[in-house]
């Protein structure tokens, strides 16, 4: 089962229209789809704008999950395959095979753990592809994909040199290479010419984490894996105090661990500090980032409520496109060679 | 072992809701910290990481990029490992449970929650208070009531007449009591040739406009009947639609139940308002119906809708609007009036209403029925109110008319003695209104506390019964500016909660002056406007002024002399044609619908 998570980068940036066109794309294909969602997608109108939001229309056959309370007004046929354990703020979590083709709310496991247990689940209904709906900029489950589809667009910002460059920075986090370390640890683990020191916390918040860890480097080769969260302060902590003859192959989870810092470009100007004295940056996982998609539209906040309205869309997907080696897309047009097969 | 909770105010300004929360967490016996509302996210989430919490509950008011901030503390929570052993709740005013499952917290809380909910929620109760449909009890008004006279000087006066009155009553007859008694045939009958037959006789009791109507469906302008696609279409709006997270008006349990109107003239957009309004929290609905509806002898069958003011209470449409309320909701039909009281308290008893509206001395001096009439008809209104114990409510809106206060309350103690004699239920209902006569005598220019309190006071110290201030209170205080009308009515329902009435009956902010229909969010104005109100006076008590005392003794003494005045006629009717009840001078003129229709036995 291949796996393919959508993230976006701020909320309406076109996570559920680009999954719309990826299923319709394969509509006609010979394959077993299944669509999950770490939030609540596909309803009528945004739960914080009001404004209205693009649906999801699922084809039959499909494989869906959505929460019970979903279900409770949906006009279409169904088969309920599983009435599973996972649980969201609106019940439990349904897997259901779809019919007939319709509107439905996609609503699945939201957390990293639900969501490997639940590839394992979907296995017996013979899944080829598993498409996982983010949810504004939740990305932190979706480390565990196969591959990511980025969305972003004017409603992240206005600004489209500032996303081109955001998304050149998303870019370069998941260029970093991987390192196969064997097993999975819960806590931070050095090794270095001392042996193997284990650090018995899990997670860099702050300076004080960060000395701690630099107090227990020796000069020469260190292997530093931080298994949970690495936040920007530390970064920051190793470039001020590294000494010149004390090297690190940092080890983080994956690129998503230094995304959920809110602010890639400046993360990575960190990262790449750190890189560039002579110091090394490495992922346990990573999915591939297969492509980009970007949207136009944005809610312009007037008063109290929004209104709908757009920026450039060619010169918004020139100027991002121009940064980036990963094939971009606006999200309603030409979505030619955006899957991975 | 006692549950650890993390209360995280991820709001620099609003922390006062978590602050509540944790203090009635901690009275629940809760292992609680409060962290302080500066601290970033990632010092907030090593706190988290740090100990074994249950629950993490995070507040914080949303704003613009507020979403994507809570999303990105979900993440790192995430990230960290926390939600593998805690369980994250969000809080905040515009949260509601899909927002929460977008955001990917486990559990969601709004402004419609209230803290005793997150408690249940902690303790694995999962009482959902804010849950779709609504939850209530339907209220009673007269249960707590004895029906003794405290003032037996009254209550001997009140006595006296009221046993003429039926003795007046009980050798007369009238067609609308003989077709309630056929109508009442007509509905339980099964047999269509039996039916033809009882029909037929009911028609030759009717005026020809009724029996246009009800034969050959000729009906009077702007009447047309309600089609199956409609019906269907109704009951297709009420099977998909649930009030969500439905709102309490009351702040304490003896504040007053909460009424509207209804009477559009359409029975569906009635009760789709209805259904706005008890998402509200409204508590009960009156259904007012058209005026002619009065003048005619007869009543016209089948589901109707009506373009003018007034919805018609045919059997159909009263069983309709019954059926499409919430179960605890009351419904209110009025018979106050008019040539066929008796047989509209059988149409709302047998299709369920739950009270009715009677009153023999304003339905012939304000609203124009013959009083010999309306005296017959009435107290077999008020038999069949008790029969199916329903209790009535008896509007005092002469008042409106330029009656004085004084003579409009003997005229509903009438009604109440009436009501217990023969075994009914009745509700006093004093206006708190600023009537002609007010205006003219100035018993409200100094302020609007005193006289109105006055009449409850009165009230109470003559009887033992349920009151009820309509109809609407503050009427002729309410302009057409929405947020006076508010206000207005706002400042009426505080003084009646705390002088503990029963009930009251409110308009909407544009119901005063509306040239035209009702609109929904103006009904929603004043209802939101009462809920404040209540809140802000909770178990307060308004301070009157010693003219309040003398206004009370005053109320009753002139009470007395009415009775006295009216004990003296020979029965009630001759006293409401004497003017003892309201006179010309007051501007209330005894009614000529029905004069000479009284047939003796």
């Amino acid at each position: 089962m291949i796996t393919i998570g959508i993230v976006g980068t701020w909320k309406n940036t076109g996570k559920t229209t680009t999954l719309s066109h990826l299923l319709r794309k394969l509509a006609t294909n010979k394959v077993r789809i299944a669509v999950t969602g770490i939030g609540y997608d596909g309803e009528e109108i945004d739960n914080i704008t009001a404004l209205p939001k693009p649906r999801l229309l699922i084809d039959r056959d499909t494989i869906v999950t959505t929460s019970e309370k979903c279900l409770e007004n949906v006009d279409l046929f169904y088969k309920i395959l599983d009435k599973t354990n996972y649980k969201t703020a609106l019940g439990n979590v349904d897997i259901i095979e779809m019919f007939s083709s319709g509107m439905i709310v996609v609503a699945g496991p939201n957390k990293k753990s639900s969501l490997q247990s639940f590839f394992f689940d979907l296995e017996k209904y013979g899944v080829d592809v598993l498409f996982i709906d983010g949810s504004l900029n939740r990305m932190a489950p979706l480390s565990i994909a196969d591959y990511i589809i980025f969305a972003t667009g004017a409603s992240r910002s206005q600004e489209i040199n500032f996303l081109a460059e955001e998304m050149a920075s998303i870019e370069y986090l998941f260029s970093l290479p991987l390192v196969d370390i064997g097993i999975d640890f819960n806590s931070i683990q050095i090794k270095n010419s001392k042996g193997i020191i284990d650090l018995a916390f899990s997670s860099v918040f702050d300076s004080e984490d960060a000395g701690i860890v630099l107090g227990n480097l020796t000069a020469g080769y260190n292997q530093v894996i931080i298994p949970k969260i690495i936040a920007d302060e530390c970064l920051d902590y190793f470039n001020a105090h590294l000494s010149e003859n004390t090297k690190v192959c940092l080890v983080v989870e994956s690129p998503i661990a230094f995304l959920l810092s809110g602010n890639p470009i400046q993360t990575v100007n960190k990262v790449k500090d750190f890189i560039a004295k002579g110091n090394e940056v490495k992922y346990l996982r990573s999915p591939k980032l297969q492509a980009v998609t970007v949207n136009p539209f944005y809610p312009k906040p007037i008063d109290h409520y929004y209104i709908t309205d757009y920026v450039d869309k060619d010169l918004l997907l020139n100027s991002v496109q121009n940064k980036l080696k990963t094939k971009v897309f606006n999200i309603k047009e030409n979505y030619s060679d955006i899957l991975p097969f | 072992m006692t549950k650890k909770i993390l209360c995280v105010p991820l709001d620099p300004v609003h922390d006062v809701g978590i602050k509540l929360i944790r203090n009635a967490l901690d009275k629940n016996g809760y292992d609680t910290t409060l962290l302080a509302p500066d601290l970033t996210m990632e010092a907030i989430v090593k706190y988290a990481v740090k100990d074994n919490y249950d629950y993490i509950l995070v507040s914080r008011t949303l704003g613009y990029g507020v979403a994507e901030l809570l999303a990105r503390f979900n993440d790192l929570l995430d990230a960290a490992g926390v939600r593998e052993k805690s369980k994250i709740v969000v809080g905040g005013k515009p949260i509601t449970p899909e927002l929460a499952a977008e955001l990917g917290f486990d559990k969601g809380f709004g402004a419609q929650s209230t803290v005793e909910e997150v408690v249940a929620y902690i303790g694995g109760k999962e009482i959902n208070f804010a849950q779709n449909g609504i939850q209530r009890e339907k209220g009673s008004i007269t249960k707590e009531y004895s029906y003794k006279f405290v003032n037996t000087e009254i209550g001997d006066l009140l006595s006296s007449i009221a046993d003429k009155l039926i003795k007046y009553a009980n050798v007369r007859t009238t067609d609308a009591i003989e077709r309630a008694k056929i109508k009442e045939e007509i509905i339980v009958e099964r047999d269509a040739e039996k039916r033809k037959v009882l029909s037929k006789k009911y028609a030759e009791l009717c005026d020809r406009v009724i029996v246009d109507a009800n034969e050959n469906k000729l009906y009077p302008k702007g009447v047309r009947y309600l089609g199956d696609n409609e019906l269907i279409e109704l009951k297709r709006f009420l099977n998909d639609n649930h009030a969500v997270l439905p709102a309490k008006i009351q702040h304490n349990s003896s504040q007053p139940l909460v009424f509207k109107f209804l009477g559009s003239g359409c029975p569906t957009m009635d009760i789709v308002h209805a259904k706005v309004c008890e998402r509200w929290g409204i508590d009960g609905f009156l259904i007012i119906n058209p005026s002619w509806e009065a003048r005619y002898e007869g009543l016209i069958d089948g589901y109707l809708t009506h373009e003018n003011d007034g919805t018609i209470t045919s059997f159909e449409n009263i069983k309709l609007m019954r059926e499409s309320l919430d179960p605890s909701t009351l419904l209110t039909v009025r018979a106050h009036r008019g040539l066929n009281t008796p047989e509209t308290i059988l149409l709302a008893g047998m299709a369920g209403a739950d009270l009715a509206k009677i009153n023999l001395v304003y339905g012939s001096l304000g609203a124009g029925t013959d009083p010999s009439r309306l005296a017959v008809d009435g107290v077999e209104a008020i038999k069949l109110a008790a029969r199916f114990n329903m209790p009535f409510d008896i509007p005092g809106n002469d008042e409106l008319s330029g009656v004085p206060a004084w003579k409009s309350l003997a005229g509903q103690l009438i009604n109440v003695m009436v009501g217990i004699k023969l075994g009914a239920k009745p509700i006093l209902k004093p206006l708190f209104c600023l009537g002609p006569h007010i205006v003219i005598n100035g018993q409200m220019n100094k302020n609007y506390v005193d006289f109105n309190s006055a009449k409850i006071k009165a009230l109470r110290s003559i009887v033992d019964c349920p009151i009820w201030p309509g109809e609407p209170i503050a009427f002729m205080t309410q302009s057409e500016e929405r947020v006076q009308s508010a206000n207005a009515t706002s400042y009426h329902a505080a003084l009646a909660a705390t002088l503990g009435v029963d009930a009251i009956t409110i308009a909407s902010t544009d119901e005063a002056y509306s040239r035209g229909p009702i609109c929904v969010t103006s009904r929603i104005d004043s209802i939101r406007a009462v809920s404040d109100a209540f809140k802000f006076v909770g178990n307060s008590k308004f301070q009157t002024t010693p003219e309040c005392d003398f206004y009370t003794e005053d109320l009753i003494s002139k009470i007395k002399d009415v009775l006295t005045a009216v004990n003296e006629k020979a029965d009630l009717p001759e006293a409401i044609n004497a003017g003892l009840l309201g006179n010309e001078e007051d501007g209330a003129y005894p009614g000529k619908f029905g004069k000479d229709t009284v047939k003796m036995k």
